[in-house]
C-alpha cells in the first residue's frame, strides 16, 4: 500500500524476518500512527470540557486519596510515601497498561485491518503513542509533588533513561504478543483484566517493600511488575536501583521479544482470518 | 509496470468455534467440498478458494462475477494484501488500493477531512500530497460542507462517493473495487465508471467484482467466473455474462424445485410433530380424568384410537390446545 510495499509477493509459511520487516515498515509511517493516536485520543475525550485535563485531574485524585489513608499503615514518612505512589503508579499503568492494551490492540483494529494491507505494527506504536501520551501526563502530576517535596536532582537520576528505553522496549514485544494471542484466544483479555486487578495490591504501590519483612518481602519479589516499577522509580526517589530489579527486568525483556517473535513467526500472517 | 499474477491461490477460512454445525445436515455437493471438517465432522473452516490462477497486466479491467459465496470477496481481499493464500503465489507490482467494504477504512468518529488525511497516510502518501488532492476528492464526492461532519453521520451512499473519491485520487496502479459501487446513484456511476476508464488508460489495472450486467459491460473487458471458489470460466465479459446468467437460471429453477421440497417436508414433520404432542396430551388428560379407565400396566402406552372415550378426549383437546399454543 505504501511506496515501499509497491511490489508484493505473498507465499504460504511461516517467517522470521517478516515481523521485523513489519516493525520497520510500520516505524516509517510515523505520520500515520501519529495521526491515529491522536484522534484515538481526542475522541476519547470529545464533548468533555475539560479533556484530556481528566486524565491529570484523575491521577491527582487517586494519588492524593490513596497517600491519606495508605500513608498510615506504612512506617516511611508522608512525603516519601506520597512520591512513592505518584510515580509508582504512573510506571505500573504504563507497563499494566501495554499488557491490557495489548489485548485489544488488533481485536479494536480490526475495521483497519480488514481494509488495508498497513504494517500491522502501525497499530502497535498507535496504541504505545497513547499509553505514552498518558504515562507524561500523570508523570506531570508526580513532578508537581516532587517539586513541592523539595526534591533534588542527583547522578543516580540518570538511571531513568534506560529505565525508560527498557519500557518502551517492552511495550512494542508485550503488544504484539498480547495482540496476536488474544485475538486468536479471545480468553486471554479476560484473563489479563482480572489479573490486573489482583497486581495493583500485590505490587508495591500502595506499599513499600520496605515495610515487608521476612518471608513476604521474599515473595514480592516473584511480582515482576514490581521490578519494572523499581527500576523507574529508585532513581528519580534518589535511591539506588536494585541490580535484581534491572536483572530481573532485562531477562523478562529479552524473554518477551523471544516469545513476540515466534508468536509473530506463526501468528502474523493468519491474524485477519481472526479479526 | 503494473501486474498482477496469481497462482493455485489457496485461502481456508477459519471458523474458530464460530461454528457449532454437526455432521448430518443436509447438504449440497457443493457444500461438501467447501467444508472443512474435524475428525468428529464439525466445521472447521471453509475452503473459500481453491487453486484459483489468473494473470493482468497493465490496463485491464478484469469482471469478478459469481453467486453470493463463491469467493469474490476473498479473492479481493488476497489481492489487496489482507489474507496471505494457504497455498499458491500471489504476486502484484504497483501500488494497490482496495476499496472492498463499504464500511472499512474509514474512522467513522472522525470527519471527512480527516479521514482524506488518514487514508492519504494509509496509502502512503505525504501531507504535501493529500493537501494537493483534497480539492479534488472534495470536488469528486460531491459532499460539499458534509465533510466536516463525523462520518458517521453519512448515508451509505454518501461514505462510499467518498471511498471511491479517495481511493481513486491518489492514482494507484491497481484498483480493487467490491460489489458495492453499485450503491451509487445513476449520475454517480456514470462518474465513476468515467473516472475508472480514465485510470485503467494510464495502465493500471483494474478488478471490479460485481452483480450488475451493465456495470460489468460497460466497465470491463474480461470476466474471470468465480464457482464455489474456483474459476469456472474466464474469456471476454459478455460471453461470461451469458453463460453465468444462463447457469444461473439453471440453477435458480433447481433450487426453487429443492425449496418446494424442503418446505413441503418441513410442513411434514411440522405436522407429525404436532399430532404426537396432542396425542401425549390427550392421553396426559385421560390418564388423570378417566385413570378408571385405563387398565393396569398401560400406563404410557399409546392411546388407543378405536377407543370412544379417547376419540372424544382428543376431539376435545385438539382444539382446546390450538388454542392454548396460540
Amino acid at each position: 500500500m505504501n511506496r515501499t510495499l509497491t511490489a508484493r509477493r505473498a507465499t504460504p509459511g511461516g517467517d522470521l524476518t517478516g515481523f521485523f520487516a513489519d516493525l520497520a515498515a510500520g516505524l516509517r509511517m510515523t505520520d500515520l500512527w501519529r495521526t491515529f493516536a491522536w484522534d484515538e485520543m481526542q475522541q476519547r475525550y470529545r464533548r468533555s470540557i475539560l479533556g484530556v485535563l481528566w486524565i491529570i485531574i484523575a491521577y491527582a485524585i487517586f494519588v492524593g486519596g490513596v497517600s491519606i489513608i495508605f500513608s498510615a499503615f506504612s512506617r516511611q514518612d508522608g512525603a516519601f510515601f506520597l512520591i512513592h505512589v505518584a510515580i509508582g503508579y504512573a510506571a505500573f499503568n504504563f507497563i499494566v497498561g501495554n499488557v491490557t492494551d495489548g489485548c485489544t490492540v488488533f481485536t479494536g483494529a480490526r475495521v483497519w485491518i480488514h481494509s488495508i494491507a498497513l504494517p500491522h505494527s502501525i497499530h502497535i506504536y498507535r496504541s504505545i503513542c497513547r499509553s505514552i501520551f498518558i504515562f507524561a501526563l500523570q508523570f506531570l502530576v508526580a513532578a508537581v509533588i516532587l517539586v513541592a517535596a523539595g526534591w533534588r536532582p542527583s547522578l543516580l537520576n540518570l538511571w531513568v533513561l534506560p529505565a525508560i528505553a527498557v519500557f518502551l522496549l517492552n511495550a512494542v514485544a508485550i503488544q504484539y504478543l498480547m495482540g496476536l494471542i488474544s485475538a486468536r484466544y479471545r480468553d486471554v483479555n479476560h484473563l489479563v483484566t482480572s489479573i490486573t486487578r489482583l497486581l495493583l495490591f500485590i505490587t508495591p504501590i500502595l506499599w513499600t517493600r520496605y515495610d515487608l519483612r521476612g518471608a513476604r518481602s521474599f515473595l514480592a519479589d516473584f511480582n515482576p511488575v514490581a521490578h519494572y516499577v523499581e527500576i523507574f522509580r529508585a532513581p528519580i526517589m534518589n535511591l539506588e536501583p536494585r541490580p535484581l530489579s534491572w536483572a530481573v527486568v532485562l531477562v523478562l525483556t529479552v524473554l518477551v521479544w523471544v516469545a513476540a517473535v515466534i508468536a509473530a513467526s506463526r501468528m502474523r500472517r493468519r491474524l485477519a482470518f481472526w479479526l | 509496470m503494473s501486474r498482477i499474477r496469481i497462482e493455485n491461490l489457496c485461502i481456508n477460512y477459519p471458523l474458530y468455534g464460530r461454528s457449532r454445525a454437526a455432521a448430518g445436515l443436509t447438504e449440497t455437493e457443493t457444500d461438501l467440498d467447501r467444508m472443512l471438517r474435524d475428525k468428529k465432522g464439525r466445521v472447521i473452516g471453509v475452503r473459500a478458494l481453491q487453486g484459483v490462477s489468473f494473470e493482468a497486466e497493465a490496463g485491464e479491467r478484469l469482471a469478478l462475477v459469481g453467486e453470493n459465496g463463491s469467493g469474490k470477496t476473498t479473492l479481493l481481499q488476497v489481492l489487496a494484501g489482507i489474507y496471505t493464500p494457504d497455498e499458491g503465489v500471489v504476486e502484484i507490482e504497483g501500488r494497490t488500493t482496495a476499496l472492498v467494504n463499504i464500511n472499512l477504512g474509514m474512522n467513522a468518529e472522525a470527519s471527512g477531512h480527516r479521514n482524506i488525511t488518514l487514508r492519504g497516510l494509509a496509502t502512503g502518501r505525504t501531507r504535501e500530497e493529500i493537501e494537493e488532492r483534497r480539492a479534488e476528492i472534495a470536488a469528486f464526492s460531491e459532499l460539499g460542507d458534509f465533510l466536516d461532519l463525523p462520518v458517521e453521520t453519512y448515508s451509505a451512499g454518501m461514505r462510499m462517493r467518498l471511498s471511491f473519491a479517495i481511493a481513486t485520487a491518489f492514482e494507484p496502479d491497481v484498483l480493487i473495487l467490491d460489489e458495492w459501487l453499485s450503491a451509487g446513484d445513476t449520475a454517480f456511476r456514470k462518474k465513476a465508471t468515467g473516472r475508472m476508464r480514465r485510470f485503467v488508460d494510464q495502465a493500471g489495472i483494474l478488478v471490479l467484482a460485481s452483480h450488475s450486467p451493465t456495470l460489468l459491460t460497460d466497465t470491463c473487458k474480461r470476466a474471470l467466473w468465480l464457482d464455489a471458489g474456483r474459476v469456472r470460466a474466464e474469456g471476454p465479459v459478455s460471453d461470461i455474462l451469458k453463460a453465468y446468467g444462463q447457469e444461473m437460471e439453471r440453477r435458480q429453477a433447481g433450487r426453487d424445485e429443492r425449496a418446494q421440497t424442503e418446505i413441503a417436508a418441513a410442513h411434514a414433520a411440522r405436522e407429525a410433530a404436532r399430532a404426537a404432542t396432542e396425542a401425549r396430551a390427550a392421553r396426559r388428560m385421560g390418564v388423570h380424568k378417566r385413570s378408571d379407565q385405563i387398565q393396569d400396566g398401560e400406563d404410557g402406552a399409546e392411546p388407543d384410537p378405536a377407543n370412544p372415550v379417547t376419540r372424544l378426549i382428543t376431539r376435545v383437546m385438539r382444539p382446546l390446545m390450538r388454542f392454548i399454543r396460540r
